[in-house]
C-alpha cells in the first residue's frame, strides 16, 4: 500500500517539488497541450461513433463467425501498440497497401506520419473497446423490452428513442471519457507516428525534454499538466462508471423481428470495421512471416528481457492486488480506509507511466544511476499500470468468496494462511489466471517508461522494434513484431487456460 | 442449557430482543414471518453479529467474548456449506483440522461420520457431483466430527422437495439423539416438524420468545403469527 501511494502520489510530489520554482509555460508548450487535446477529441469522437454503429450492427445481426469476430475485437486490448502501429504503417504508410492501390489511380501519396496517423492509430485501438463496452450496455436491456416493443408495434425510430437511447445516454459520456483518457496518454502512438513541432503530445514532449535536452524541470512541468488532465478525466470516468463484471459473453443475439430494413447498413458497418481492424493484423503476420529469417540474437535477447520484465510485473501486480483485496474484503478494516484503498487502486489510471517515470528518475538520480535498473523499474511501473485492471478482475471475486464462504470459514475456524491456501487461492484460480495473462500481455508489449531509461544497448523487445523502425529496417521490425505478437498472445492464452483447467470442482 | 437473557441485537433500523431458555439435548424449531429476524437470531447465538446488550450462556459459561469458531456451536447454512473445490472427504476433514496436510489419524472419525449420514461411498466425490440432499448430509457429517454440543440449522433443507425434507429432518433427529446434540432449526413450515420437535421459539414483532409447545401453537396460534400461519 505504501509502495503504491509512493509510486502514484509520491512521484508526483517529487515532480511538483522539482518544478515549483520556475513553473511557466512557453508558447510551444501551449501548442503541445492544444495538439494533445485536439487529437484526443477527434479520435474519441470517431471511435465512439464508429464503435456505437458497430455494436448496434453486431447486436442486430447474427451470422457465422460472429463470436470469433467479437473475440478478435477484444484483441487490440492486449495487442502491443508497436505491433499495431507497424501493421497500420504497412496499410496506410508510404509503401502501404492503400497507396499501392490508390497510386496508380492517380491519387496523391498518403502519409501516415502526423495528426491523421495518430488519429487512425487511436481509432484502431478504441473502436473495439467502445463496441465491447456498448455491447455490454445492449445486453443489460431486458429482452422483454424488445418483445414489448414488438407487441406495441414500435417502429425503428420508437425503438431507438424509447429503448436504446436511454441506455446510450447513460453510458456514452463515461465511455467517451475513457477513450479520451486513453488517447491523451497514448505515448507509443505519438512517439512513432507523431513528432515534430506540429504533432507532439504532452507525453512525447516529456520524453523529448528528458532524452534530448535533459531538462528535468521542463519535464516536471509537463508531467504536472498531464497529471491534472488525466486526473480530471479519471474523476469523470469513476463518477460515471457502473460496476460490472469485466467479462460477459456476447454471442446471444437479441431476437428482433423488424431488422430487415437496415440490413444493408448493418452489413456495411460490420464489413468496413472488420477490414479496418483486421487488415493491419493480417499484414503484420504476412510480412513478418516472410521476413522471419531476419530474426537475430539482439531480438531474441530483447524478447528474453521482455519476458523477464513481464514475469516481474505479474508477481508484483498480483501481490499488490491480493493484499489490497484482502484488506478491502476483511471485516476488520475501517470502511473509510477500504474506500481509500479501492480508490487508490483505480486512481492509478490517472497517472501516466511517463509521469511516474519522470518522478522516479528525479528521485533516484542523486542516489544511483537509473539507467542501470531499467528492467526492474519497467516491471514495477508496468505492474502499477496494470493494477486497475487486475483489481477489477480479482476484487469482485474475492468479495464473492467472502460473501459465500466467509461465515462458514469463520464458524469452523479456517483462518489466516490456511484460509488463503485452502479457500481463497483455489477459488480465485480463474481470475488469477486471467489477470496474470492480462498483466503479462500489457507488460510485454509496453513501450512507455522503458524509453526514458534504456541505454542504447539495453531494452525490451518493443523498444528494439522501435529502434529497428527508426533505422529503416522495416522488414526486421515486422519479423520482430510477429515474434512479439505470438509471445504476447500465447502467454495470455496460456495463463488464462491454466486458470480454467480443472473446471469440475466449480 | 442454552440461556439467553435480554439480548438486544441492532442492525441499522431493525432491532431484536431475545429471551429464552432451551433444555439440553432437545430439538427446538424457530418460526416466524420472513424478515422477522430468524437468521439474525442464529447470527447472534453463533457470534456473527455482536449484541448491543445482554448475554448468551451455555451452561455456566458466557459465550459473548468468543469468536464464532471457538463457541460450542456448529452452524449449517441455507447453502454454500461445502467448499466446491474440495472433495467430500476434505470438506468433512475441515471440521477437525484446518491444516493443509493430510492427517491419517482423523481417518476413522471422518469415515464414521460419513457412515452415520449414509454417505461413506461418496468420500472422493466433489460437491458439484452431489444432489441437494446429499450436500446437506455432508454438512451434517462435518457437524458430527466437530463434536460441538449445539447445532444450529438455518433452513438448510429449504431447497429440497417435501419428501426429501422430511427424510433429512428425521436424519437430524436420529443423529442428534445419538450424539446428544442440542438443536435449533429455522423452519418455514412448522407442520413438517411435528414428530421431530416438541417446542418452538417464535420470532415476531422484534422479539424472540419461547419455548412454546408446537402442537398448541399450531392449534391456537398467537396474534403475531395468525397471518403467517
Amino acid at each position: 500500500m505504501t509502495l503504491l501511494i509512493f509510486l502514484t502520489f509520491g512521484t508526483l510530489a517529487v515532480v511538483l517539488f522539482y518544478s515549483h520554482n520556475d513553473f511557466k509555460l512557453t508558447s510551444s508548450d501551449f501548442k503541445v497541450i492544444k495538439f494533445t487535446i485536439y487529437q484526443a477529441v477527434i479520435s474519441a469522437l470517431i471511435s465512439s461513433i464508429m464503435g456505437m454503429f458497430l455494436a448496434r450492427s453486431l447486436m442486430r445481426q447474427s451470422f457465422w463467425g460472429k463470436s470469433i469476430l467479437i473475440t478478435i475485437l477484444g484483441a487490440p486490448f492486449i495487442l502491443p501498440t508497436i505491433v499495431a502501429i507497424l501493421g497500420i504503417i504497412s496499410v496506410f504508410g508510404r509503401n502501404g497497401v492503400l497507396n499501392n492501390i490508390l497510386g496508380p489511380l492517380g491519387f496523391n501519396t498518403l502519409t501516415i506520419y502526423g495528426l491523421h496517423g495518430v488519429i487512425i492509430a487511436n481509432v484502431f485501438f478504441n473502436i473495439p473497446l467502445v463496441s465491447r463496452l456498448l455491447l455490454q450496455g445492449w445486453k443489460t436491456i431486458p429482452a422483454e423490452q424488445f418483445r414489448l416493443a414488438e407487441s406495441l408495434c414500435f417502429n425503428q425510430k420508437n425503438i431507438f428513442f424509447l429503448i436504446e437511447l436511454p441506455m446510450l445516454k447513460s453510458r456514452m459520456l463515461g465511455i467517451f471519457a475513457v477513450v479520451f483518457l486513453i488517447c491523451i496518454s497514448s505515448f507509443a502512438i505519438a512517439l512513432t507516428l507523431g513528432g515534430g513541432p506540429k504533432s507532439t503530445t504532452i507525453e512525447l514532449a516529456i520524453y523529448q525534454a528528458f532524452r534530448f535536452d535533459f531538462d528535468l524541470s521542463k519535464a516536471a512541468n509537463l508531467a504536472i499538466i498531464q497529471f491534472i488532465l488525466c486526473l480530471a478525466l479519471t474523476i469523470m470516468v469513476l463518477w460515471k462508471q457502473q460496476t460490472e463484471p469485466f467479462q460477459i459473453r456476447f454471442d446471444r443475439t437479441i431476437n428482433r423481428w423488424n431488422v430487415d430494413k437496415t440490413r444493408l447498413l448493418d452489413w456495411t458497418v460490420i464489413c468496413i470495421c472488420s477490414v479496418f481492424l483486421l487488415t493491419p493484423l493480417v499484414m503484420i503476420i504476412a510480412d513478418g512471416a516472410s521476413a522471419i529469417q531476419l530474426i537475430n540474437l539482439v531480438i531474441l535477447v530483447a524478447l528474453g528481457k521482455s519476458i523477464f520484465v513481464a514475469a516481474g510485473a505479474v508477481i508484483i501486480c498480483l501481490f499488490l492486488t491480493i493484499s489490497l483485496g484482502h484488506a478491502i474484503v476483511s471485516s476488520r478494516t475501517n470502511i473509510r480506509i477500504k474506500w481509500l484503498m479501492e480508490g487508490t487502486g483505480y486512481f492509478v489510471i490517472a497517472t501516466s507511466p511517463l509521469v511516474i517515470g519522470t518522478g522516479l528518475f528525479i528521485f533516484l538520480y542523486p542516489m544511483l544511476n537509473p539507467t542501470k535498473f531499467v528492467l526492474p523499474i519497467t516491471g514495477l511501473v508496468n505492474a502499477i499500470m496494470a493494477l486497475p485492471f487486475s483489481l477489477r478482475i480479482i476484487l469482485p471475486a474475492m468479495q464473492k468468496i467472502n460473501q459465500d464462504y466467509g461465515k462458514l470459514s469463520d464458524s469452523i475456524g479456517l483462518n489466516g494462511i490456511h484460509r488463503f491456501f485452502k479457500l481463497t487461492l483455489p477459488r480465485l484460480r480463474n481470475e488469477i489466471g486471467f489477470a496474470s495473462g492480462l498483466i503479462a500481455a500489457l507488460s510485454i508489449g509496453d513501450l512507455g517508461v522503458v524509453t526514458l531509461f534504456a541505454s542504447p544497448q539495453s531494452g525490451t523487445l518493443p523498444l528494439t522494434i522501435y529502434r529497428l523502425m527508426g533505422s529503416y529496417q522495416m522488414e526486421a521490425a515486422k519479423a520482430a513484431a510477429l515474434i512479439l505478437l505470438i509471445t504476447c498472445f500465447s502467454i495470455f492464452l496460456l495463463a488464462d487456460k491454466l486458470g480454467k483447467s480443472n473446471a469440475l470442482h466449480k | 442449557m442454552l440461556c439467553i437473557n435480554n439480548l438486544i441485537v441492532k442492525l441499522n433500523s431493525f432491532h431484536l430482543s431475545i429471551n429464552f431458555e432451551i433444555r439440553p439435548e432437545t430439538i427446538t424449531a424457530i418460526i416466524g414471518p420472513s424478515g422477522a429476524g430468524k437468521s439474525t437470531l442464529l447470527d447472534a447465538i453463533s457470534g456473527f453479529s455482536s449484541a448491543e446488550s445482554g448475554t448468551v450462556f451455555w451452561g455456566e459459561k458466557s459465550l459473548d467474548s468468543l469468536a464464532p469458531s471457538l463457541r460450542p456451536i456448529t452452524i449449517v447454512f441455507q447453502d454454500n456449506n461445502l467448499f466446491p473445490h474440495l472433495s467430500v472427504y476434505q470438506n468433512v476433514a475441515l471440521g477437525l483440522t484446518t491444516k493443509l496436510r493430510y492427517q491419517p489419524k482423523f481417518n476413522d472419525q471422518i469415515n464414521k461420520a460419513l457412515f452415520n449420514v449414509d454417505m461413506l461411498n461418496y468420500s472422493e466425490k466433489y460437491p458439484s457431483q452431489l444432489s441437494g440432499g446429499q450436500k446437506g448430509r455432508i454438512a451434517l457429517a462435518r457437524a458430527l466430527v466437530r463434536k460441538k454440543p449445539l447445532l444450529l440449522l438455518d433452513e438448510p433443507f429449504s431447497a429440497l422437495g417435501p419428501a426429501l425434507r422430511k427424510e433429512m429432518l428425521n436424519l437430524v433427529k436420529s443423529i442428534s439423539t445419538e450424539n446428544k446434540l442440542t438443536v435449533l432449526i429455522v423452519s418455514h413450515d412448522p407442520k413438517e416438524l411435528i414428530g421431530v420437535c416438541e417446542n418452538v421459539i417464535i420470532v415476531a414483532e422484534n422479539e424472540a420468545t419461547g419455548p412454546y409447545n408446537l402442537q398448541n401453537i399450531l392449534m391456537k396460534p398467537p396474534k403475531s403469527l395468525n397471518e403467517y400461519l
